[in-house]
């Protein structure tokens, strides 16, 4: 410590800040990539429901799977989601804040997980929409 | 616990790297075609679009493929170089991942406002 006030941060430290930061910036991006997702999928489910509306639904387990996700979501219930994404990431990352400055330095593999599952989450609703659109539009 | 040598560290870095730019690269594609697609269907079923729709397509007027895309693929290999950091050869994905997640918001925008031309009972499949 009293070497750090002469001399300066040592590079190691410099290192782990400048890693810590890049760490915010992954969970900043993470986040941002799950409101928009949350969103994406509530219109995305409003919108089969409009496609089927009064009809049968055409297709696959996938799109009877987001009919029925919509009949019991209520409208809107991108927003509550999107607090409970906003609050989860905090908690998950909070307590290695409360912690020494000697913690190791944060993993990226917990971002990258959420990241791939989100994409996994945005790839199944569009399937689920494009399947019968596909199918709909070959009947016309 | 596989241990990695130096050089399959950096070669691994620069492989991942790789990937993120190609990705983006292909992402501007898609979004610049999607952009006048979306465009398109709009004009031709004079459809009244919602926020998300509206704002994409006022962007149409400014994409001419191939000439947008050549550009903003310029631009985003610039701020990829710039962005990654390099320590030792290997290079540090943390911003380049962030940037990555970041780029795939134009996807989740297209396919939300490409979802509302079947919503909107009028429209495509009307």
């Amino acid at each position: 410590m009293t070497e750090e006030v002469f001399n300066g941060p040592s590079s190691e430290a410099l290192a782990r800040t400048k890693a810590r930061r890049d760490y915010a910036y992954v969970l900043f991006a993470v986040w941002f990539q799950g409101c928009l997702t949350f969103y994406a999928v509530e219109a995305i489910v409003g919108s089969l429901g409009g496609l089927f509306e009064g009809e049968p639904p055409l297709a696959s387990p996938l799109t009877e799977a987001l009919l029925w996700l919509k009949s019991t979501l209520p409208d809107g219930f991108s927003g509550p989601m999107m607090i409970v994404w906003t609050l989860g990431l905090l908690w998950l990352h909070l307590p290695r804040r409360r912690q020494q400055d000697e913690r190791p330095l944060p993993s990226l593999a917990l971002p990258l997980a959420l990241h791939l599952g989100l994409t996994c989450l945005l790839v199944l609703v569009m399937i689920a929409l494009g399947l019968p659109t596909l199918e709909m539009i070959g009947r016309l | 616990m596989v241990t990695l040598t130096p050089s399959t560290r950096r070669l691994l870095s620069w492989h991942a790297g790789a990937w993120v730019w190609a990705h983006g690269c292909l992402t501007l594609y898609l979004f610049d075609w999607g952009v006048r697609y979306h465009d398109d269907v709009a004009r031709q079923c004079h459809l009244k679009l919602p926020p998300f729709g509206r704002a994409l397509s006022e962007l149409t007027p400014y994409f001419q493929f191939p000439s947008t895309w050549l550009w903003l693929t310029l631009l985003w290999t610039v701020v990829l170089w710039r962005v990654t950091r390099l320590q030792e050869g290997e290079l540090q994905l943390a911003r380049p991942f962030a940037l990555h997640i970041l780029m795939q918001s134009l996807l989740i925008w297209l396919a939300v406002a490409i979802s509302f031309l079947f919503y909107i009972p009028t429209g495509y499949l009307g």
